[in-house]
């Protein structure tokens, strides 16, 4: 009788930990929380800023599909994946809206032999190329330029990612926001108006960063990050062979400032 | 000369080359054009049959199309098949053409490649695998010497691998079976002689001295006593070659299955000279006039497939003017090949490296659209940066000229911007005084501003010389 209950036992057992696996059951304990970290948590590149790394659950995430969902082209999202450029082999943008600016990103530090840009007639092309790209294995960042994308062609991104293992972002109008996604993670940035700002410097530049969806865990609460300089600024040298930053590091940062706004949580 | 030897034998060769896919009944005439030499099997059925007379055979099939041999097309079709065994075996020999002008096939010395294929099993099926993809009847047969083979194939294809099962199988041969002149067999024949074994198991010197050395020096080659290395086929030193299309095609992604046998054949003379092909053109021949097609691969590459998925792409983005009659694949660039670095302790390694990434773009999306960024020394921000077509020549900027308070994003063409416009704008910071190019056409006098726009945005606007406000980047 004794024996039944548990063979019992492990077969539920058994059942659990294979959802567990599938990534079907959450588990409160799993999730970031603000204060504390989890132990498992480096696993991508440093995002520069403290508060976000704990957003993402310890950097930009690798092997899955990212979506930025921008308010407005042009406000900030370069400045945001910068630190995570720099750490990149080969970083390819497919159909950005304006001309990068060649000299400028060179001048924030940007080794230009390792950007490559792809232009491409027709979104669907612009799919099918960023799929091989992704897939490739050999693209560390692919950032690709979108509006509509059938959830299928999601899908077929987020699966080329995952084989591929590099960071890929889709960047996209903050109107899509509202439309269900296969993409793990989705950042909405958006600039807050100059006039509620509470500027600690003429050139500083605050955005807002609000992760809605997250793997493995609760929406995040949305966070502002204060970018000191507005403009691109040159990444200060630290060592690129640790996997992550601790983040005791970033305090002795000065570019980036990072404050929580009070009673904006959205989860 | 002994070892291992593989004969490809193609028996219809000659009427295969000029059938252009009839199915009806067909028959290549001999060289004096009195008689039949082959046919296909649509006569065959009809009850024609190779030495008939002309007239004997068009009573039996009055729709019987007689075609007359053309040596130098079988030629050329031969040697595309010696190049596509090169993919097989480094010493490639077309086969000697006997007194028997149809008898078309090629040898090859496996010896040295068994360990490759993983022995003769892995090379017999991994062979016909192939060459079931060639539309050609072939029969083959391996031998312990090159006539052997050769022998076995033109008899009914055989594949054993020691010497032992060679001469069994060889000594059951009819002598009318070993291409020997008409004199000569008929002397065997009225020796009593009819098999190869009855003449095997004679002693030599007696048999010189009565039939002739000929004869010996035949047994001696075809037993592997005397050496008889065929001459090994030297590939053409450009790879240009041409293949008729069966139908017109009038999609372009119908020339993908025709072209996969040139492809083929360029492997195997890429593999031969051992380099690989850079760049490729194909010629698509209309009724009237071409159309050429470029398809490049940035780090070079041997593989027909890869070469066959490249082309894919490219035909892909074509529009044929016409229905396309003709192909023709030429190589237009080749290197040596080198052998590339991988590291051994990575765990997963690329599977892909970039050259190939950013070749399959290219084929598909034009090859204008890989481009890279390149700074150039110049104040003038929309001169400073440019996209090049070329990775690898990006370089930094030089130290004087400072962009590092310059946005990411730059307008193609600045846009102007209206008094209520620059009302709301907040001026965050500037001016920072730009005046360059009066050397040349385009002198640029300006005062670049910083300004935040309502949307939060934060822009990069000028002044002309005569004040008119510009809109020319965003800080991403």
């Amino acid at each position: 009788m004794k024996a039944a209950d548990n063979q019992a036992r492990d077969n539920a057992s058994d059942d659990l930990s294979r959802l567990m696996q599938r990534g079907s059951v959450w588990r409160a304990r799993r999730q970031w929380h603000r204060d504390q970290p989890e132990g498992d948590t480096r696993r991508g590149i440093s995002t520069g800023v403290e508060a976000l790394d704990k957003v993402l659950g310890g950097g930009w995430p690798r092997g899955e599909l990212l979506e930025l969902l921008l308010d407005r082209a042009g406000c900030g999202e370069i400045r945001l994946l910068l630190p995570l450029m720099h750490r990149c082999e080969r970083v390819v943008w497919f159909d950005p809206p304006w001309q990068p600016h060649a000299a400028a990103l060179a001048a924030a530090g940007l080794d230009l032999s390792r950007l490559v840009i792809v232009r491409t007639r027709h979104p669907r092309q612009r799919l099918w190329a960023m799929e091989q790209a992704l897939k490739s294995g050999c693209c560390d960042l692919v950032l690709g330029w979108f509006a509509a994308v059938q959830g299928q062609w999601l899908r077929r991104l987020q699966l080329a990612v995952a084989s591929g293992g590099g960071h890929g972002a889709l960047i996209r109008p903050a109107d899509f926001a509202r439309q269900g996604s296969v993409a793990p993670w989705r950042l909405r940035l958006s600039a807050p108006d100059q006039s509620s700002g509470d500027e600690t410097a003429p050139l500083s530049k605050r955005i807002e960063v609000h992760a809605f969806k997250r793997k493995g865990a609760m929406p995040a609460r949305a966070i502002d990050i204060i970018l000191a300089d507005s403009r691109l600024s040159p990444p200060s040298p630290r060592p690129t062979s640790l996997p992550c930053a601790p983040s005791g590091e970033h305090r002795s940062r000065p570019v980036l400032l990072v404050s929580e706004r009070k009673g904006v949580g959205r989860s | 000369m002994k070892g291992l030897w593989l004969c490809l034998h193609c028996p219809q060769l000659g009427l295969e080359v000029l059938s252009a896919g009839d199915d009806g009944p067909l028959a290549l005439l001999c060289e004096d054009g009195e008689r039949i030499a082959l046919v296909s099997a649509g006569a065959w059925q009809a009850g024609v049959r190779p030495g008939m007379t002309i007239s004997a055979a068009l009573c039996l099939e009055p729709g019987l199309r007689l075609l007359t041999p053309d040596p130098e097309v079988s030629r050329r079709r031969l040697e595309g098949l010696a190049l596509w065994c090169a993919r097989f075996s480094a010493r490639v020999s077309l086969e000697p053409t006997g007194e028997n002008a149809s008898s078309w096939g090629v040898v090859m010395e496996i010896a040295s490649m068994l360990d490759y294929f993983g022995g003769l099993e892995g090379l017999w099926r991994r062979l016909h695998e192939e060459l079931a993809t060639l539309e050609l009847e072939v029969s083959s047969a391996t031998g312990h010497t090159p006539l052997a083979a050769c022998l076995l194939a033109r008899t009914g294809g055989y594949c054993g691998q020691g010497e032992a099962e060679h001469m069994a199988r060889l000594g059951r041969l009819r002598l009318d079976r070993l291409g020997l002149s008409a004199r000569q067999q008929s002397r065997l024949k009225g020796l009593g002689f009819t098999h190869l074994n009855d003449l095997l198991v004679l002693p030599p010197a007696s048999l010189a001295s009565r039939l002739g050395t000929d004869l010996r020096r035949y047994l001696q080659r075809l037993t592997g006593e005397v050496a008889d290395p065929p001459p090994v086929f030297a590939p053409p030193p450009r790879f240009d070659r041409e293949r008729e299309l069966v139908h017109e095609i009038e999609l372009a992604a119908g020339i993908v299955f025709p072209l996969r046998r040139l492809l083929a054949e360029l492997e195997g003379f890429l593999k031969v000279r051992c380099v690989k092909a850079l760049s490729l053109t194909l010629t698509l021949y209309h009724r009237e006039g071409a159309q050429d097609l470029s398809v490049g691969h940035a780090g070079g590459e041997q593989a027909a497939e890869a070469w066959l998925e490249l082309c894919r792409l490219r035909l892909e983005s074509v529009v044929l003017d016409a229905p396309v009659l003709r192909l023709r694949l030429e190589v237009s660039e080749v290197a040596s090949l080198q052998e590339v670095a991988t590291d051994l302790f990575q765990a997963a390694p690329p599977r892909d490296t970039p050259e190939a990434l950013f070749s399959r773009l290219r084929s598909r999306l034009g090859d204008g659209a890989v481009l890279q960024p390149m700074a150039l020394e110049d104040h003038r921000p929309e001169r400073a940066s440019r996209l090049v077509a070329q990775p690898g020549t990006a370089r930094r900027p030089p130290s004087e000229i400072q962009s590092a308070n310059h946005p990411a994003w730059l307008l193609e063409h600045p846009e102007p911007l209206t008094p209520a416009t620059l009302e709301r704008l907040v001026w965050v910071a500037g001016p920072e005084r730009l005046a360059s190019g009066w050397w040349d056409q385009a002198p640029a006098r300006r005062d670049y501003h910083v300004a935040c726009w309502p949307d939060g945005r934060h822009g990069w606007v000028f002044r002309d010389a005569e004040s008119q406000w510009w809109l020319h980047g965003w800080f991403g």
